[in-house]
């Protein structure tokens, strides 16, 4: 693909390190220049000098018909002028950008812009879903936050231990889709997989039903 | 354009042409609401000035829901950075559907962001320009050939 990285420091640097070893051609824009000899001269690739969110800079740049513009500047409003000069003038069909204020996220996408990406928004979600309960260990969301996987331990005082699966009642809509145990590599289990202390267990469910499941494990 | 009176005008950006332009329209009797971030800015407006001062970031949203976007008949986009004002007017516009939307553009080439939507946009290079070849060319478009 196609892909112009616009603006940004730190994440541009590793975006473009990741994205350029999978042989995506590249087209790099940056109003710093010395961060843009840094660039060019790290990963080979071509780097223009300038204001991304200026139509002469694009234009200069040659991004007509690029896949993918993605914006990273630390001005919300600039990332917004430079994909919407992407979409409008140059057509490129995916426009991609970080903002640092969340509430710009659902704007931005009415205005336009495909894919928002709001890291404050996502630490925060990280934060508040590894603080629900002490035990768990880690949790993803995927799907815009349809779908929650947290990673659970099971202490030996729980009452669950020594069950079978088809045992123990869980709440709706939710699942223990796969037991880690340092005996084994994984299990995938069933109706008769009995749960030992120590496991990890690997649990799906709502964000409504999150909480519920894991009181339901967690018993004493 | 003709506004009621009783119509609200939301100005962000507290500059030059902000301060005497809600100052203008304050003194002939409209509701003006004009907003800046910086607290300084307002040593602008006159004593006199009836109008809102609110000391607010304007293109967060919250902002622009606290002084009643929605019910605005009008917006003047008007800060010293074009993006902003471009992102301040499309919420205006598009989002809120601001019938009268004015933003201030240093650069021309903005204007390709805000073309087919209802909001007009005001470049002081054009007026520039359009000084010089009204006084040295009597107002002739400019000759190329």
């Amino acid at each position: 693909m196609r892909i112009v990285v616009a603006g940004g420091r730190t994440q541009a640097d590793f975006l473009i390190g990741t994205l350029a070893k999978k042989k995506h051609k590249l087209i790099v824009i940056n109003d710093d220049q010395q961060y843009c000899e840094y660039l060019a001269s790290t990963h080979k690739i071509p780097v223009v000098n300038g204001d991304p969110s200026k139509y002469f800079v694009l234009k200069d740049a040659g991004i007509q018909d690029f896949d993918v513009v993605i914006a990273l500047t630390h001005r919300d409003a600039d990332n917004l002028a430079i994909c919407q000069y992407a979409k409008r003038c140059f057509g490129v069909k995916k426009v991609i950008c970080t903002v640092a204020n969340p509430k710009n996220a659902d704007l931005f996408k009415e205005l336009g812009v495909n894919t928002v990406i709001s890291s404050t928004h996502m630490v925060a979600q990280y934060i508040a879903q590894a603080t629900t309960v002490e035990n768990l260990i880690k949790t993803m969301s995927i799907e815009d936050e349809k779908v929650i996987i947290s990673e659970l331990l099971v202490e030996p005082n729980y009452s669950c231990v020594g069950k079978k699966l088809m045992d123990i009642t869980l709440p709706p809509n939710t699942i223990i889709g796969c037991i880690i145990r340092k005996s084994s590599d994984m299990i995938v289990p069933n109706g008769n997989t009995e749960i030992k202390s120590g496991d990890k267990l690997l649990v799906i469910a709502s964000p409504e039903t999150q909480d519920k499941v894991v009181a339901a494990i967690a018993k004493q | 354009m003709k506004l009621d009176k009783r119509e609200r005008v939301i100005i962000v950006g507290c500059g030059r042409l902000g301060s005497r332009l809600a100052t203008m329209l304050s003194n002939k009797g409209y509701q003006v609401v004009i907003i800046d971030n910086e607290k300084n800015a307002f040593r602008k407006l006159p004593e006199s000035f009836g109008g809102f001062q609110v000391k607010a970031d304007g293109i967060d949203l919250d902002t622009l829901k606290y002084v009643d976007i929605d019910d605005a008949s009008m917006l003047v986009a008007c800060t010293g950075n074009d993006n902003l004002n471009s992102l301040i007017a499309q919420i205006a516009s598009r989002v809120y559907g601001v019938p009268n939307v004015y933003v201030r553009f240093e650069d021309t080439d903005k204007e390709l962001l805000i073309k087919g939507f209802n909001i007009q946009g005001i470049y002081p290079f054009k007026l520039t320009m359009g000084v010089f070849e009204e006084s040295l060319f009597d107002g002739e478009e400019e000759d190329e050939e």
